[in-house]
């Protein structure tokens, strides 16, 4: 088995936390524990060190090669690698593929339970990125491919077995699709 | 206003008088993470952008009746005993004591209430009060949290929640904490097995001063972990039912300790109790470990003469800012040892605390 934080070095050092009931496993090469501040004798967060060293995913580079970069504060993946601090509410999209693996590690959920702010703030922050439309006024036709439905089952799936890159990529095509069917007229709406 | 006007009454933290309620959880608080929703977050702003923010978000905050007259500064107004003051007594982080211009801490005059603008995230919402009553405090800042809502519009999304720098913090952006003070537990070698225990229902449990089981003066800190996935009210039930119960664990230990192990109890107290009396140089850590014996044996009966209000206000007083500011001058390190031994050598004879055995 490889590292999964370099990917290059055989992985010697298996961690296993045990959190509110959720089993996660992490597994490194011996410099990347290190650089990590793995120490055996003390209790460890595996966030913590999620966040210090990072575990790379798909979609690191946007499709020209580039590397990405939140569009609202320019805060670049290497700088919130760096500060494990975020720029801005954008970068939450920005970055959505680093962070929901780092989320779902950290947090008891993935979803937002409680207060909301008065006043009906129903607009969400956080605006999934769509392809630019070849118009903007030309209506999307409904993609073929899984529904939402079959979709929501198999991030299910992946978050059962801890597939947390299968996950992003998947809860990515969600909102994507869900953006893209809201914007298509209900039935029986004349054209 | 300043600083100085402070250090002569107890912290919002600490009580005068000290009820049973207060014995073993000394106090709890409340901290929401908020942040506008279109600017860069503190730590990427920049100072110049900071400033802006800060300029817009401070009237905001005083304009709110809870503040009551609010009090206020901006961090390059503060020498740094100031900031070391305001962090011991739990206004502002070292965080925020590290930062100047654009980042400000504003306070209720009763220090309960206090909001760091410009930290990590652009507003920290904070309340503590002595006790363990976290569903009071909870509508408290709640209803501040919603007063100010309506003044600056907060980053927010429906599925995470309130956005934070730190995905750490996203979702409710609440941190719940209980200040809990276990010497009979400690005493035991029993704190480690709660602590993994806890840890297990994503609590966290700190030890003030320190990382890890390291604690000055046998003080922890109980706090949530996770702020996604759970509503603020089952939180916060959770983690006074967990306080409740470490309540109970201490007590226990306390009667054990009582009753099989009297000597070991009496040695413990009368040891701290001499070392108080007759030190000429004590250290921060050394004479808050001391005093918590101390505490422990006031509140077991073992100590005449000195109530916890004043022990509290002794504990205070001699934790490094503080002590340097009565002294009006800023000390070099063994000078403060010095005059830490001497106040509390006075303090105590001047209560006539004495053992009682």
């Amino acid at each position: 088995m490889k590292c999964q934080a370099c990917g290059a070095n055989p992985a010697t050092v298996h961690l296993t936390q045990v959190m509110d009931g959720k089993v996660r496993e992490i597994h490194l090469c011996e410099s990347c524990a290190e650089q990590g501040g793995v120490n055996l004798q003390n209790a460890l967060s595996l966030s913590e060190l999620l966040l210090k060293i990072g575990v790379p995913e798909e979609g690191a580079a946007t499709p020209d090669g580039a590397e990405r970069s939140c569009p609202g504060c320019h805060m670049r993946r290497s700088d919130f690698k760096k500060t494990s601090r975020l720029g801005c509410a954008e970068c939450y999209t920005a970055f959505s593929a680093d962070l929901a693996p780092l989320i779902a590690s950290m947090h008891k959920g993935e979803r937002h339970v409680g207060k909301t702010p008065p006043g009906g703030l129903v607009t969400p922050v956080v605006m999934p990125v769509v392809p630019v439309p070849s118009s903007p006024a030309e209506t999307p036709s409904i993609p073929v491919g899984p529904t939402p439905e079959q979709l929501h089952k198999q991030l299910a799936a992946a978050i059962v077995v801890e597939n947390y890159e299968e996950a992003a990529l998947l809860r990515d095509q969600i909102r994507l699709l869900e953006e893209v069917l809201a914007r298509v007229p209900a039935k029986g709406t004349p054209p | 206003m300043t600083v100085d006007d402070l250090i002569r009454r107890p912290g919002a933290w600490l009580l005068t008088d000290a009820g049973p309620d207060t014995e073993i959880a000394v106090s709890a608080r409340i901290r929401l993470a908020r942040n506008l929703r279109q600017a860069a977050f503190p730590s990427w702003a920049g100072e110049e952008e900071c400033v802006r923010i800060l300029n817009r978000l401070r009237p905001a905050v005083e304009s709110l009746p809870f503040l009551d007259g609010a009090w206020g500064w901006e961090m390059s107004e503060l020498d740094p005993v100031d900031r070391e003051i305001l962090c011991e007594r739990h206004l502002i982080s070292s965080e925020l004591a590290s930062r100047n211009r654009g980042s400000a801490v504003v306070l209720r005059s009763d220090e309960s209430l206090s909001v760091m603008i410009n930290e990590e995230d652009h507003l920290r919402l904070q309340v503590m009060r002595p006790g363990a009553n976290l569903m009071g405090l909870w509508e408290e800042i709640d209803a501040f949290d919603t007063a100010l809502s309506e003044l600056v519009p907060y980053a927010f999304s429906p599925e995470l929640g309130y956005l934070t720098a730190c995905p750490s913090n996203v979702g409710t952006g609440l941190r719940a904490s209980v200040m809990v003070h276990l010497p009979a537990l400690r005493l035991m070698r029993e704190v480690e097995p709660v602590v993994k225990g806890l840890n297990k229902i994503g609590l966290a449990v700190r030890g003030i001063g320190g990382e890890g089981t390291e604690a000055m003066g046998n003080m922890f800190q109980v706090s949530n972990q996770m702020t996604l996935g759970e509503g603020e009210i089952d939180l916060i039930r959770r983690l006074e039912a967990v306080v409740q119960e470490l309540t109970t664990h201490e007590r226990n230990a306390r009667a054990r300790l009582q009753e099989k192990h009297p000597a070991r109890l009496r040695d413990f107290v009368g040891r701290a109790f001499g070392i108080l009396m007759q030190a000429h140089i004590l250290n921060s850590q050394e004479a808050l470990d001391l005093l918590s014996a101390l505490r422990l044996g006031i509140e077991m009966d073992l100590v005449r003469s000195m109530g916890g209000g004043e022990l509290n206000r002794l504990m205070q007083s001699i934790l490094p800012g503080h002590l340097q500011r009565q002294a009006r001058r800023d000390l070099p390190v063994e000078d403060r040892d010095q005059l830490r031994a001497m106040m509390v050598r006075e303090r105590l004879k001047e209560a006539g605390a004495e053992p009682a055995f």
